[in-house]
């Protein structure tokens, strides 16, 4: 295999790996991007719930393969369990090309400026690590509208009085609403609340060469037929590829980050889609590979100068593992009030995601994706059968007649909710594998069920028959919004990298992805780790010198 | 022993399809890739309960979803194997020692009543060592629910008739907009 020199290493062809892949390559630095699944394909998956991103019973179609990459689960009460990507409490994550963005339901969410500044807009919160991120919203809103023009959102925030300010619309028009949206969307209306369309990473109208969506009922959780749903493996990452100056590199795990003697990083050791141990040297690494596995690998790359792992010498490196407690709230009603278009969700409001009363942030509410007919059976109200013809009934008359609002609350970070290294299971190359312990803030089920509160509020308003709430922010975090575990920050002893997502004391080794984040918004995080990833690249690109940075 | 079974079913595939149309078929020997006839016999009684057949359509037997079980305990779900051994074995144990007969030839009513007790670990009658009863009921609702509401090319929902049942269209039309339909 070539594995001569290049400019930059990407690990992770995701979110954010496949920003800057493209802002790289455009830029004329030769990039190698390693991506450890292939390419996602319709075909290969179609319309089948059980294998879909969304229940992974039979495993994913989109990866990673449930028998090659297991992690330990650590429970509060010490008990170790290795988990699978078919298990609940791996917080899984796809692995293709695209990552999450190829079977996302493409909310295309801009975090408020609130969101960026949760320590100094609420204070400290006993038991967590908020903190104020080290870059504002004002910095990343021409990243923000970078990313909705390259990768392609369908939106109208005219709607929305809690919307961020914004300098230029949203490329395509905004969706229209469904049948239940419509009807939760007035009773909002009535209830003084403020709902608006969701804003989406799917075309509306033919955009970018794909033609517009065609409402297809297996949407979130699936690849798109048409291709009207935009990720990174269907816009940016084709672009960088056609520069010439970009190479995909799939079925390629890597394993860890070389270093030389000073403690900058030479390259990676990985092994190939045959399974052969590979060397490939770069000037700049840089990390995308999503909050557990970023943080695995540069836990696995420990050196003499970084003997506890690169970049971790004040062991921030894996802590603060988040993501989204989804909470909210049921109904059913006495019309089918679901007409399963997908994706399902159109409207949201934002009138709880700050400023609420006794709450530190909040969250979103959106009425839902689709719930396919397997998913649906584990929704009931409190207490009903979970068998039989009682169950069997409820399944037939109720859904189509169901509806629901949810949100992600805003999480609050927790040092002890962390990624390790297993010390002694490994994957199938041998790599050692990510220990995943610790809870959630306690904070996060307490508001969780002030928000479920809220949406049932709404549902009732909207004259369900009967009405359950669904509260979310137990357990550990993590999963699909996985994010916090190599924090940015200004001060090198309680982050991981600086404002640019550049390790500490590394100046060639940096982080593009969820793991960056310092708190994680009341909403879902795709269009911020692409922005935060435009951010980053921008930053390589203007102290780029040819071979090595400005210094 | 599922190794043997596989091999097994390597040649004898060609007769599996028609097995849920004929029930004497049953009775042939080494039908499934993974169950005895006679655990096959008491896992299909078991889905019946857990998706029974009713004025609205068939249930899980009509469905195929022991195709589906069968299929995925010599694959994906490999790891339950022993789960289904042990909670078949100590479930016809009980059903013996309480009634007098195997589980599958029990009343419907009986059945059900049975299956309430596993739901609360209250069924008495026989050892079930480490494995909770309930632990074993609510992976059969799980596998059940799977066979019957998933795609049917994993071996259950045969015909999608669980779709059928709930009016949605089968298989997906893609690209049809419901939604201006309704308007």
């Amino acid at each position: 295999m070539n594995t001569k020199h290049v400019n930059v290493i990407i690990v992770g062809a995701g979110a954010g790996g496949g920003v800057v892949a493209k802002e790289l390559a455009v830029h004329g630095l030769s990039v190698v991007l390693f991506e450890r699944g292939g390419w996602p394909d319709y075909d290969a998956h179609i319309n089948d719930e059980l294998i879909s991103q969304r229940t992974q019973v039979l495993g994913s179609a989109f990866g990673p393969d449930y028998r090659k990459n297991p992690r330990v689960r650590i429970y509060s009460d010490g008990n170790r369990q290795v988990v699978t990507p078919i298990n609940g409490d791996y917080g899984h994550n796809a692995a293709c090309v695209g990552s999450g963005t190829a079977s996302y339901g493409a909310m295309a969410w801009r975090y408020m400026p609130e969101d960026f500044k949760m320590r100094s807009t609420y204070g400290a919160v006993e038991g967590s690590t908020l903190e104020d991120w080290p870059i504002s919203y004002e910095d990343l809103e021409p990243c923000y509208e970078k990313a909705e023009w390259e990768i392609g959102v369908s939106g109208d925030d005219s709607l929305n009085p809690f919307a961020p300010p914004r300098k230029k619309r949203q490329p395509m028009p905004a969706f229209e609403n469904n049948r239940k949206g419509k009807v939760l969307a007035e009773a909002c209306r009535r209830l003084g609340l403020h709902p608006f369309p969701i804003p989406m990473l799917r075309n509306s109208v033919p955009y970018n060469g794909r033609p517009a969506c065609i409402r297809n009922r297996t949407c979130v959780g699936f690849a798109c037929p048409v291709d009207g749903k935009n990720g990174t493996q269907n816009t940016v990452i084709p672009t960088a590829i056609a520069t010439g100056n970009c190479e995909l590199r799939t079925h390629c795990q890597v394993a860890a980050i070389t270093s030389d003697a000073s403690g900058r990083v030479t390259g990676v050791q990985y092994f190939d889609s045959e399974d052969k141990g590979q060397t490939q040297t770069a000037d700049l690494v840089i990390l995308s590979a999503s909050a557990t596995e970023t943080a695995r690998l540069m836990l696995n790359s420990a050196t003499d100068l970084f003997p506890n792992g690169l970049g971790n010498n004040n062991d921030w490196v894996g802590r603060n593992l988040q993501g989204h407690a989804y909470t909210g709230a049921y109904g059913v009603f006495d019309y089918e009030v679901t007409d399963f278009a997908g994706p399902g969700a159109t409207f949201g409001f934002c009138d709880f995601n700050h400023h609420n009363e006794g709450i530190v942030g909040g969250g979103l509410l959106c009425n839902e994706f689709n719930a396919l007919p397997y998913l649906y059976t584990g929704i009931r109200p409190p207490g009903s059968a979970r068998w039989g013809r009682e169950h069997k009934d409820f399944q037939m008359l109720n859904i189509k007649r169901t509806a629901s609002l949810h949100g992600p609350i805003q999480e609050m970070p927790n040092f002890s909710a962390r990624v390790t290294i297993d010390p002694g299971v490994k994957d199938y190359w041998g790599i050692p594998v990510a220990a995943l312990s610790g809870e959630r803030h306690p904070l996060d089920h307490e508001q969780c069920k002030w928000l479920s509160g809220k949406a049932e509020e709404v549902i009732k308003e909207a004259g369900a028959l009967f009405t359950w709430q669904s509260v979310g922010g137990r357990g550990l975090s993590g999963g699909q919004h996985q994010a916090g575990t190599a924090r940015m920050g200004n001060d090198p002893r309680t982050s991981v990298t600086n404002r640019y997502g550049q390790v500490h004391d590394i100046d060639n080794l940096f982080v593009a992805d969820g793991s960056l984040f310092v708190t994680v918004g009341g909403f879902n995080p795709a269009l911020t780790i692409m922005a935060v990833a435009y951010w980053v690249s921008d930053y390589i690109r203007k102290n780029w010198t040819g071979t090595q940075f400005k210094s | 022993m599922a190794l043997d079974r596989r091999s097994f079913l390597r040649t004898g595939m060609a007769g599996f399809g028609s097995i849920l149309l004929m029930p004497s078929c049953f009775r042939q020997d080494r039908s499934w890739l993974f169950f005895t006839d006679a655990e096959a016999s008491c896992v299909i009684a078991l889905c019946e309960q857990v998706i029974p057949s009713d004025e609205h359509g068939g249930g899980a037997t009509e469905a195929g979803v022991i195709h589906y079980i069968d299929r995925q305990l010599v694959a994906v779900f490999d790891y339950d194997q022993v789960v289904y051994q042990q909670g078949i074995s100590a479930l016809q144990a009980a059903c013996l020692e309480i009634y007098g007969g195997r589980f599958e030839s029990l009343e419907p009513a009986i059945q059900y009543f049975i299956c309430t007790q596993l739901e609360e670990n209250d069924l008495s009658g026989s050892d079930w060592g480490d494995l909770r009863q309930s632990r074993f009921f609510s992976l059969l609702i799980s596998h059940t629910m799977q066979g019957f509401y998933g795609a049917p090319r994993h071996g259950g929902n045969r015909n999608y008739m669980s779709y059928k049942m709930m009016g949605l269209d089968y298989p997906l039309v893609v690209g049809r907009n419901h939604y201006r339909q309704l308007s």
